[in-house]
């Protein structure tokens, strides 16, 4: 074991075992890469709810997770505002364990459920210690559950401000919205170092008002051990033209647009080798109006679509080796989808809507294809390019760059709350002194 | 009686006592006097009265002694102000009277008078009781007569049933043989003697002797008498006064079966045409029943709502049919208030009014084309009403008795009012700037509502009302809305340390209390929470704020108003000390898009004189870049410093104003007349958004010009002669 100079605290909305989020797998594995690193440890703490039961006698528990990881029950939570209204249980037992914990670096990775107050408690608990946040969507300054994309539609939106949410949601004053902005804003003032997967992301954060020099971004790491094997082409049909959609099946990952694109290749084009394959879930979640559009295009599109259903992450590698090409065909901004990363990692060129965190991430023409987000007839085009263009697979596949994996990412955020730390007026030096803490990681 | 010295009958000695500061009685001998003579008193001409006698004859007496005499003198200018003697300028030379020294009571003179009088001494009271009667009484005079009456009074006949009428009138029924018909002035007892005038008439019944006849009777009384109080009344019978009991096992109408109850024994009572007709209106007096539909003609009315505004009257919507105008006036009933309303009311138009009556043949007459059927109208009234007192619209129409209609009204404050008869009315609308006009203005400006007032008052943290500054953050009913704001002033250093005042109306308490004591707890902050009674808007509460501490300065904030950034409060601060700590100083409002809400109150010039604007109103933000710290002509209370005294000594917030925007005016203009000025501080920035989202134009637009007209009622005259400031920002 490396003799340990800085300690961490990893805090995320939710345990990766328990919720199988971007934001999750993203925190864990940072929380596993600065182990691994020479000088610093790290605790993970997670928030879990509804309906995992409770402790009466203290929200925190463990659920038989690993010895530095414990787990925070927060389940009174205003969804508007942000706001854990268990301030009490913040006191008595959030702040026991950060204080016993006594990190220099706290991490938050997302504050829902857990309430933007846990970052105000640590900062009255842990005055010398450096308080990180890392963005995952929108959601401190978008009511739309952080998508950035208007209400009741498919929108894209590309500001936010009191007036323009209360577009969004008549129902909600502009003075309720300004309430909300000034409440988070003021909070997120008391993080030194913000963190942004994607450049993307940090800039919009930026326009809001966040300080730039408070912003890094670091791209999420991979924690995958075996590459995918390229498919072998057959001898009859040596064509790449099996296409993958891994993501959940909701309005804004835009199932919906590649299946209507798939319908739209001529029959001579797409031909009896090509196929659309989709996994993933929760189509059942989705308004009943959306649910009937995506059933409708499935069956029109015949055999051309195999639906595979929801997948576990550990089926990814196997699964990516029955396909050539990835989609991610979203509708909304994306940030730094771990899909991008896990297609490139495994030699897979992606075809993505042209903007935000996927227009960022995937060079058109480079290791991918851009198309007009919520473009059928665009999509259907790139989907041809990649049916006829014979060299075109193989050109992408030679511009993917390695992604980084998670002690990659690690290693950068050692760097940052290094120099955060180094840079606080109030701290002189990291927390030299871990028999201070009373857990241990 | 207590023992007399007897009647003095040297012709030259009067017995005397006072009957109350302003009229002596004396009883005396001498020769004959006229019923009213002038005497002076003490025998000065300056001060000549004019007395009643009352005399008799006494047989045997010499003609200077032939007479008896009881007189009733007023006094006035009795020199020395004690009477030694009296003048009688009788005809002939004057007759001297010496006032015997050793004084008497009354009850000793009259039984002197009773020895000497004899036969005639019945008379001889009865003379005196109209005496006493004739002039103004008050209570003293009253009481003695009583005692006169109660002497001279033989008890003659009971009252069995009786029930209390409005305006002040019994409605008495029983039996008596000596009873008066017709229109007398009686003496009721109650506790004490009332003056009462009795309209009374033979009631036919069987089951009384020879000598007794039934009566009914209605008794107007001066003042209000409860019916089982009622112990007798005394009464001028055909010879002499009687009094006719309350019998013990009396039967008590209710009130509100009175006039039922009078319609009942109509038909047995004997009486002349004046009398019965006011017996038959008595019995069609309100019982409350709405009788206005049972009339057989074409007149109807409905009550969208009646209103009892504390402190300032009724407010009573609805609407009247009346094609054949056989109404000719309507008056609002409160007890012994009767306010006309039929030419003050503001006619609406009802279209619905007008298509349910138009296939009704009653109606047939009715022009569909006309639709000004509905009315609005405020009644002011000097008290509110207590709950259990009926109200109700008394139609006086043409031939025939009034008609009823009951109101059944609920208690609101103004603005609830407002807030339910605003939203129907459209601005644009002759009736909208009518019922401004005729109704609502005098209704607010009639309003004495009582200021707000603590009732719960919790502390949280190390809450010091000592300290020199304290932060007041006034709530109204979006009290909710404070959790933001606690976090905010938690989460900056500048206030979080500061004595703060939250203050919002008592009604929120039990749904955001908790969450309000709890959110100031876990920021640390030194929270003095008030929730009061009577909040209406955030200056309620910032009044109810500022009374919960004794610091030098307060500095106000409206719960819609926030920080734009922290460090806001120092600056502010600083400025205020700045200026001696003698004015209010306020800094720059942005609304939540950044453009300029408030940025300073100026005076204007128009063509039609000065007025009061607030400049820059929806400009950007940049548009202020180059202010300078100034003095305004008026600040704002939505966030302000300012001496706490200065805001005590102006008496707070003015009543009478629905919104808050035209009260903050008033009370900054209070504030510069009482000489602590305001001052815009530009750097300083905080946000305030527009808070209704819910609210129709309507209703905005109209409090807003209600406002406005109160607020000119009271402060146009003052403007118009107001200095400008215009040349520190010009």
């Amino acid at each position: 074991m490396p003799s340990t100079d800085l300690r961490v605290l990893v805090i995320s909305h939710g345990h990766p075992s328990l919720s199988l989020g971007g934001a999750e797998v993203g925190s864990y594995n940072l929380h596993k890469g600065l182990n691994l690193l020479d000088g610093v440890e790290s605790f993970y703490l997670a928030r879990v709810g509804h309906p995992v039961p409770r402790h009466g006698a203290s929200a925190l528990m463990s659920l038989r997770q690993k010895d530095n990881e414990i787990l925070y029950h927060a389940e009174n939570y205003d969804h508007f505002l942000l706001s854990n209204r268990s301030t009490d249980e913040i006191d008595r037992d959030f702040l026991r364990f950060v204080k016993d914990y006594n990190p220099d670096v706290v991490h938050f990775h997302h504050v829902l459920g857990l309430g933007m107050e846990t970052i105000y408690a640590v900062r009255e608990a842990l005055p010398d210690a450096a308080i990180f946040f890392t963005f995952h969507e929108f959601l401190t300054m978008c009511h739309n559950h952080g998508q950035m994309v208007k209400s009741g539609g498919q929108k894209l939106c590309n500001r936010a401000s009191p007036t323009e949410c209360n577009g969004c949601f008549p129902g909600v004053s502009p003075a309720s919205f300004l309430r909300r902005e000034r409440f988070i804003k003021s909070i997120l003032d008391l993080v030194d170092h913000y963190v942004s997967p994607s450049k993307f992301l940090a800039d919009r954060f930026i326009d809001w008002g966040l300080e730039a020099d408070k912003m890094s971004v670091i791209e999420n790491g991979l924690d995958i051990d075996k590459k995918a094997a390229i498919r072998p082409l057959t001898k009859a049909k040596p064509r790449r033209s099996r296409f993958a959609f891994f993501g959940q099946l909701t309005m804004f990952k835009g199932a919906d647009v590649l299946l209507d694109a798939v319908g739209r290749v001529p029959d001579s084009i797409w031909g009896d080798d090509a196929r659309l394959m989709i996994f993933g879930g929760n189509l059942e979640r989705q308004p009943i109006e959306y649910q009937k559009k995506v059933n409708d295009l499935i069956e029109k599109a015949g055999e051309r679509v195999r639906f595979y259903g929801a997948y576990q992450n550990t089926e990814m590698p196997r699964l990516m080796e029955m396909a050539d090409w990835t989609i991610i065909p979203s509708t909304w901004w994306e940030n730094s989808p771990i899909v991008i990363q896990e297609a490139f990692f495994h030699g897979r060129p992606m075809i993505a809507s042209n903007i935000g965190g996927m227009a960022e991430k995937i060079e058109d023409g480079v290791n991918g294809l851009h198309f007009r987000v919520g473009s059928a007839e665009d999509l259907a085009d790139r989907l041809i390019e990649c049916l006829t263009d014979k060299t075109l697979w193989d050109r992408m596949h030679d511009g993917i760059r390695r992604a980084p994996t998670y002690i990659d990412c690690a290693k950068q955020h050692l760097a940052q709350y290094r120099e955060v730390l180094e840079n606080r007026p109030a701290v002189a030096a990291p927390n030299v002194a871990p028999q201070q803490s009373v857990v241990g990681a | 009686m207590s023992e007399s010295s007897g009647l003095p009958l040297d012709g030259a000695t009067v017995m005397a006592t006072l009957v109350d500061e302003g009229l002596a009685l004396m009883a005396g001998v001498g020769s004959a006097m006229p019923a009213t003579i002038d005497v002076y008193l003490n025998g000065s001409p300056d001060a000549k009265v004019q007395a009643s006698m009352i005399s008799w004859r006494r047989n045997d007496s010499s003609a200077d002694s032939a007479f008896g005499f009881v007189a009733l003198l007023p006094l006035k200018n009795v020199s020395g102000g004690r009477l030694k003697k009296v003048v009688f300028r009788r005809p002939g030379h004057p007759a001297e009277y010496a006032i015997e020294s050793r004084g008497q009571g009354l009850e000793a003179i009259l039984s002197a008078v009773a020895d000497q009088s004899g036969a005639a001494f019945a008379g001889v009271m009865d003379g005196v009781i109209e005496a006493l009667l004739a002039g103004k009484t008050n209570k003293k005079r009253l009481r003695t007569v009583a005692a006169l009456v109660r002497i001279a009074a033989n008890s003659n006949g009971f009252v069995e049933v009786l029930g209390g009428l409005e305006d002040n009138e019994l409605y008495i029924q029983g039996w008596s043989s000596n009873f008066p018909h017709g229109r007398t002035r009686v003496i009721a007892i109650e506790d004490g003697p009332v003056l009462a005038e009795l309209t009374s008439a033979e009631f036919q019944r069987d089951d009384l002797g020879e000598d007794a006849t039934g009566v009914v009777g209605l008794l107007a009384t001066e003042r209000l008498v409860k019916p089982e109080k009622l112990q007798r009344v005394y009464f001028r019978g055909r010879d002499g006064w009687f009094g006719i009991e309350v019998y013990q096992q009396r039967v008590l109408v209710a009130p509100r079966d009175v006039p039922a109850h009078i319609r009942s024994v109509l038909g047995r009572v004997k009486a002349p045409d004046n009398i019965r007709a006011q017996m038959q209106l008595a019995a069609h007096r309100f019982d409350g029943r709405d009788t206005v539909s049972d009339l057989e003609r074409p007149i109807r009315v409905g009550i969208d709502f009646a209103l009892v505004i504390e402190g300032s009257g009724v407010l009573v919507s609805g609407w009247m049919l009346d094609p054949d105008r056989g109404v000719n006036q309507i008056n609002l009933r409160v007890g012994q208030d009767s306010l006309r309303i039929d030419d003050a009311w503001t006619r609406q138009t009802r279209p619905d009014v007008t298509d349910a009556f138009v296939n009704d043949p009653m109606f047939t007459g009715m022009n569909s084309a006309r639709n000004s059927h509905g009315f609005l109208v405020f009644c002011p009234l000097s008290e509110t009403p207590a709950s259990d007192q009926a109200i109700y619209l008394e139609f006086d129409i043409t031939d025939s008795f009034p008609a009823y209609c009951p109101l059944n009204p609920t208690r609101a404050s103004a603005r609830q009012a407002l807030s339910r008869v605003l939203p129907s009315l459209d601005p644009r609308s002759v009736t909208a700037s009518s019922s401004i006009e005729r109704q609502f203005g005098p209704m607010l400006q009639n309003m004495t509502a009582q200021s707000p007032f603590a009732i719960d008052v919790h502390d949280i943290g190390n809450f010091d009302e000592n300290a020199p500054v304290t932060l007041i953050v006034g709530a109204d009913d979006t009290i909710g809305d404070m959790g933001v704001t606690i976090a905010l002033l938690g989460l900056d250093p500048e206030t979080r340390k500061l004595p703060v005042v939250i203050a919002g109306p008592a009604e929120s308490f039990d749904q955001v209390g908790s969450d309000m004591l709890r959110l100031a707890a876990f920021y640390k902050l030194n929270v003095r929470f008030v929730f009061a009674e009577g909040v209406e808007d955030f200056c309620d509460a910032l009044e109810v704020g500022v009374k919960a501490t004794k610091s030098e300065a307060v500095c106000l904030m409206s719960v819609h108003v926030l920080p734009r950034e922290k460090g806001w409060f120092g600056p502010l601060l600083t400025a205020y000390r700045k200026r001696g700590s003698k004015g209010a100083v306020c800094p720059t409002i942005l609304f939540e898009d950044d453009s300029v809400r408030w940025a300073g109150t100026w005076i204007e010039e128009g063509p039609e004189g000065k007025y009061l604007a607030d400049r820059f109103v929806g400009y950007p933000r940049a548009v202020l870049s180059d202010a300078e710290p100034c003095e305004v002509s008026a600040g704002t209370v939505e966030c302000c410093i300012l001496p706490r005294s200065a805001f005590l000594d102006v008496k707070g917030f003015t009543r009478g104003y629905i919104g808050p925007s035209e009260k903050g005016l008033d009370i900054a203009l209070k504030l510069r007349m009482a000489g602590t000025p305001s001052y815009w501080l530009p750097e300083v920035e905080v946000l305030g958004s527009e808070q209704s989202i819910t609210s129709t134009p309507a209703w905005e637009e109209l409090s807003h010009r209600l406002d406005r007209w109160a607020f000119d009622r009271r402060w146009s005259l003052v403007v118009s002669n107001l200095r400008s400031h215009n040349h520190a920002v010009d």
